[in-house]
């Protein structure tokens, strides 16, 4: 009979080795770097892995209704429904299989039910890896576009004189999402694409430590975006600037960390959301 | 702390920890990016350690909520397979190439236990670490690794084809 401990010793033996060097640990970049990829808590996961999205039924269902979607702010980042679920909400009417939105004042107990329910079924590692399959990363957005077809705008970050160390893009099923790098500053960017969900729905981004500050920014085409801040971490003066819209059957947002507003302004009027109206493809 | 100091307690661990990283987020970038601030966390820290052995306890501690911390956050790197290993070419004996894929099963079936068997599972064979040592590493109770020792052993025994010696 073989001895477990021995095979199993020759057999993780075999992982590479990695050489870390000190520099690279204490560098302050980096970790910053990584440290906002991580702190980026996003209830729109739940909803990618089926968690949270809310259904409703309805006798006759008015399709143009669907296309507006409301983003609002709350105590913690957005929140946003179609216009159907909000008027059902609002009206409080019962029917089956329905839920809320959350109130302005956070997450209701539906959600918050769920919100416990992912953090368990985080440690089920058959659910995260069936959601890590699913996922494809690409490491340019120019590898992205070769190979994905999906509407995914994004600034030219070069043209409009900021450096781009490394870009990634990541993409779930009707979610995607790109993080483009430069020296001490980079950008979150998540698209949703709710065109699919025919029956409403409603979501949440939170942001570690809250949000303050909402105001709006409305480019020269037109599009109104929601703007808030959160500080990076807890008794840091650094700003994270965040911004959302909606257009069509799309959600947008993004996170812009080291960045100036008026530089947040400029980027975000550059890039051209017409794309994502309904018929425009 | 100098920098040859740091660079040689690195050169020291960081290979352990890699490994306890990547076994539990089955992921290499991720798996590095746990080890950089683990370190960073140890010569900020500037922590004194009683001995060698609780030195090596609390950095497999801080690796594994660092991993835990991962696993609760919104988003997920693609998982690798297990790491690729060098198959013998078909010119060696067969008996080698049969004790290589061997091998990959057993680490395969390893790779897929939840998560917590995995872990102790790794600190005991792999480490080489003491109930009383994985406890201390983990933050958990004595009858906790043990009953995940037995559980994460059982369900080894019944996944794999052949039948080994486990004491």
């Amino acid at each position: 009979m073989n001895d477990f401990k021995t095979t199993y010793r020759d057999a993780v033996s075999g992982i590479e080795t990695v050489h870390i060097d000190v520099d690279s640990v204490l560098d302050e970049a980096r970790r910053k770097r990584l440290r906002a990829h991580r702190s980026r808590q996003k209830l729109i996961t739940m909803a990618v892995m089926g968690g949270i999205l809310c259904i409703c039924t309805f006798g006759t269902v008015q399709a143009a209704d669907y296309i507006k979607t409301v983003i609002k702010v709350n105590a913690y980042g957005f929140e946003s429904a179609d216009m159907v679920t909000i008027s059902r909400s609002e009206k409080g009417v019962a029917g089956q299989g329905e839920e809320g939105i959350a109130p302005a004042g956070g997450l209701t107990e539906e959600e918050a039910a769920a919100l416990e329910e992912t953090k368990k079924m985080a440690d089920d590692e058959l659910v995260i890896e069936a959601l890590e399959d699913t996922t494809q990363e690409y490491d340019s957005v120019e590898a992205f576009r070769k190979e994905n077809p999906a509407l995914f705008v994004l600034p030219d970050l070069e043209g409009l004189g900021y450096g781009v160390d490394s870009e990634k893009i990541w993409v779930n099923g009707n979610f995607i999402s790109a993080q483009l790098s430069g020296k001490d500053k980079y950008i979150f960017f998540d698209r949703m694409d709710y065109s699919d969900a025919k029956e409403g729905h409603a979501s949440s981004t939170v942001y570690a430590g809250g949000v303050y500050n909402e105001r709006k920014f409305t480019t020269e085409s037109g599009y109104e975006y929601i703007l808030v801040d959160s500080k990076e971490e807890a008794q840091s003066d650094e700003v994270v600037i965040h911004a959302a819209i909606s257009v069509g059957y799309y959600e947008l947002y993004a996170d812009f960390y080291g960045y100036e507003e008026s530089e947040v302004m400029q980027i975000l009027e550059s890039m051209d959301l017409s794309v994502y109206e309904p018929g425009a493809e | 702390m100098t920098k040859e100091y740091m660079q040689e307690r690195i050169d020291l661990y960081s290979d352990m920890l890699y490994k306890i990283a990547y076994l539990q987020l089955k992921n290499s970038e991720d798996a590095k990016d746990i080890v950089q601030e683990v370190f960073y966390q140890y010569i900020k820290s500037e922590k004194e350690f009683e001995s060698g052995e609780h030195e090596k306890a609390w950095l497999i501690k801080v690796t594994l909520n660092q991993c835990k911390k991962l696993w609760r956050s919104a988003w997920f790197r693609h998982t690798e397979g297990l790491p690729k290993q060098d198959l013998p070419s078909e010119n060696r004996l067969e008996a080698e190439v049969i004790e290589k894929e061997r091998r990959r099963d057993l680490a395969k079936e390893v790779w897929r236990l939840p998560r917590k068997y995995r872990e102790v599972i790794h600190l005991f064979y792999f480490e080489e670490m003491s109930v009383k040592e994985i406890c201390e590493a983990t933050g958990r109770r004595t009858s906790t690794v043990t009953s995940q020792l037995t559980r994460g052993r059982e369900l080894l025994k019944k996944r794999l084809k052949e039948e080994y010696r486990y004491e």
